[in-house]
């Protein structure tokens, strides 16, 4: 075999995974470009491509740092990257260019690589939202998080407009990530030790805050910060939340409960904006 | 524990840059000798030439390709040999690997393939051929010796004929060109190719190492893969043993560079066995 042709065919797999699917399915493709397919470790050489588009996170590492301890404990490493070149082979588009943009990337393929069944990949899908929510609201605050008050400040009235107090994220975690982090920090942690513990958390940066707090909700409060995101009014929540349009007295105690946390403010809309 | 003062008769004992370096050698005096920086990244950001002012700097680079069948471009050269002037290094070490290849297929005008990680190429007399002829292209444009780094063997290339053990030899002896030995590569193949590193060590011509490489691997997927994130592994140290009963490296860098998190009382122990050994032989 000509060492040329051999090395184009290593470089073409490894650029584009794709290929290696499609050599495995028909040996002949791969006899035609000159190497016999009985000489080519398939698998491995995806698995180089996985180090490979591994090696250009590294970036991420101290943003996620957890979750690359997490996929190194796990054995997940070389697998979740060579899947994730599969994917970006697929849909061609190029690495981006900064730590954000890479780690959002990074965050949606995880979303539907994940399998919920697996628990290391559980874990990971709840550790990584964790991380890149720590790491998006510890940024400069974003300019939704400075848009001045629309309206003026009110109770949770029916027609109220309910806004969240600076930058939330909302996740809906399977497991404690806190118990994630705790039990990775060990020498040698022990993944199958951490029980599922569903939890709705608000990872919240208050205005003119650098810290970021983390909120743990119940349903209703949850549905509530959703839908002050939307900035609906108190009775259009009423209504998701299959209530009707008059705002039960426990709700508007609950909203207030979040005014009281300066979780959520309630806004009566300017007369012009009502016209 | 401080290590052990050196002068320039004794080999010198650096850092690969990454994340977090910079800073241990502030606040480490005496524990590092230099910084080996990547080409890539001097070439993408120049600003990190003032690291200069820090440590002096080793050349690394991934650019030229030196077992491959496309040759660099003349602009990359060219870079390669201004940023060695610059710098001051007394070498370059370079993979002897590839990292672009011809397209696949024959479209008419298809560019060539160029990767971001270097590949271990086929291990063959072809190949052999073929970095001899690029040596001797390279060499004459750059204003110090190259130093060539053995590559981890993942998986067996296809066509090859010889043992990475034998083709490292074969390219030292062909080309009369020093070795950078990456202690982990070489336990990287040997592990994934199944033979003894501790025999097979004594087969490299190991009085042409002038620097050597160590840092962490892992098993996954059933193969041994290059980890820059995980400390050496025992093993590691026990070949530089074996290598310092033959060989007078100049210069041995710790080439964990790849995460912030990695512990400094790993890298300070590392730091220390790696001089003492360097130092007792």
């Amino acid at each position: 075999m000509r060492a040329a042709q051999v090395h184009a065919v290593l470089a073409g797999g490894v650029s584009d995974p794709r290929r290696l699917a499609e050599w495995a399915a028909d040996p002949q493709a791969l006899r035609a470009l000159g190497v016999d397919p009985a000489s080519l470790d398939l698998p491995a050489l995806r698995g180089f491509a996985g180090l490979a588009l591994k090696v250009r996170h590294n970036g991420l590492r101290d943003a996620f740092m957890h979750s690359f301890r997490l996929l190194h404990v796990a054995g997940l490493e070389i697998e979740a990257f060579a899947d994730y070149a599969l994917a970006r082979a697929s849909t061609g588009t190029a690495l981006a260019a900064t730590v954000a943009a890479r780690a959002r990337a990074l965050v949606d393929f995880v979303r539907q690589w994940h399998d919920p069944g697996c628990a290391a990949q559980a874990l990971l899908w709840d550790l990584l939202r964790h991380e890149q929510a720590l790491f998006e609201l510890m940024q400069p605050v974003a300019a939704e998080a400075q848009m001045p008050a629309a309206g003026f400040s009110t109770s949770p009235t029916p027609g109220a407009v309910m806004r969240v107090r600076g930058t939330v994220r909302l996740h809906e975690m399977r497991h404690d990530p806190g118990a994630i982090v705790l039990a990775l920090r060990q020498r040698e942690p022990d993944l199958a030790a951490i029980a599922p513990a569903p939890r709705a958390l608000c990872y919240w940066r208050p205005p003119d805050e650098a810290a970021v707090r983390i909120v743990e909700l119940d349903a209703f409060g949850f549905a509530a910060v959703q839908a002050a995101e939307g900035q609906r009014c108190v009775s259009e929540l009423s209504v998701a939340l299959g209530l009707g349009p008059r705002v039960p007295g426990p709700v508007r105690a609950l909203l207030m409960q979040l005014q009281r946390a300066a979780l959520l403010s309630f806004e009566r809309r300017p007369r012009s904006a009502m016209r | 524990m401080k290590p052990r003062s050196h002068d320039n008769k004794h080999p010198l004992v650096g850092l690969a840059y990454g994340p977090g370096m910079v800073e241990f050698i502030g606040s480490h005096p005496g524990w590092v000798d230099y910084l080996e920086i990547p080409f890539e990244q001097l070439r993408h950001t120049p600003t990190l030439a003032a690291l200069r002012d820090t440590a002096p700097l080793i050349l690394h680079c991934a650019s030229l390709s030196v077992a491959g069948f496309i040759p660099p471009c003349a602009g990359t050269i060219a870079a390669v040999a201004d940023q060695a002037r610059s710098t001051g290094t007394p070498w370059i070490g370079e993979h002897l690997a590839f990292i672009a290849a011809d397209p696949l297929g024959d479209e008419p005008g298809a560019a060539a393939t160029t990767l971001s990680y270097t590949v271990c190429p086929q291990l063959s007399e072809q190949t052999v051929e073929r970095v001899a002829e690029n040596l001797a292209v390279l060499r004459p444009q750059l204003p110090v010796p190259l130093i060539l780094e053995n590559s981890p063997q993942y998986f067996a290339v296809p066509g090859s004929t010889m043992a990475m053990s034998d083709f490292i030899a074969a390219v030292a002896e062909r080309c009369d060109i020093d070795l950078l030995l990456d202690l982990s590569h070489f336990l990287i193949t040997a592990l994934n190719t199944g033979v003894d590193p501790l025999r097979e060590i004594d087969r490299l011509p190991l009085e042409r190492v002038i620097e050597v490489h160590v840092s962490g691997l892992n098993a996954q997927s059933g193969v041994v893969w290059d980890d820059h994130a995980t400390p050496a592994p025992p093993l590691v140290f026990e070949l530089l043993e074996r290598v310092m009963r033959r060989a007078r490296p100049q210069a041995l860098t710790l080439e964990y560079n790849w995460s912030p998190q990695f512990p400094l009382a790993v890298l300070r122990d590392h730091l220390d066995r790696a001089r003492t050994l360097l130092l007792a032989a």
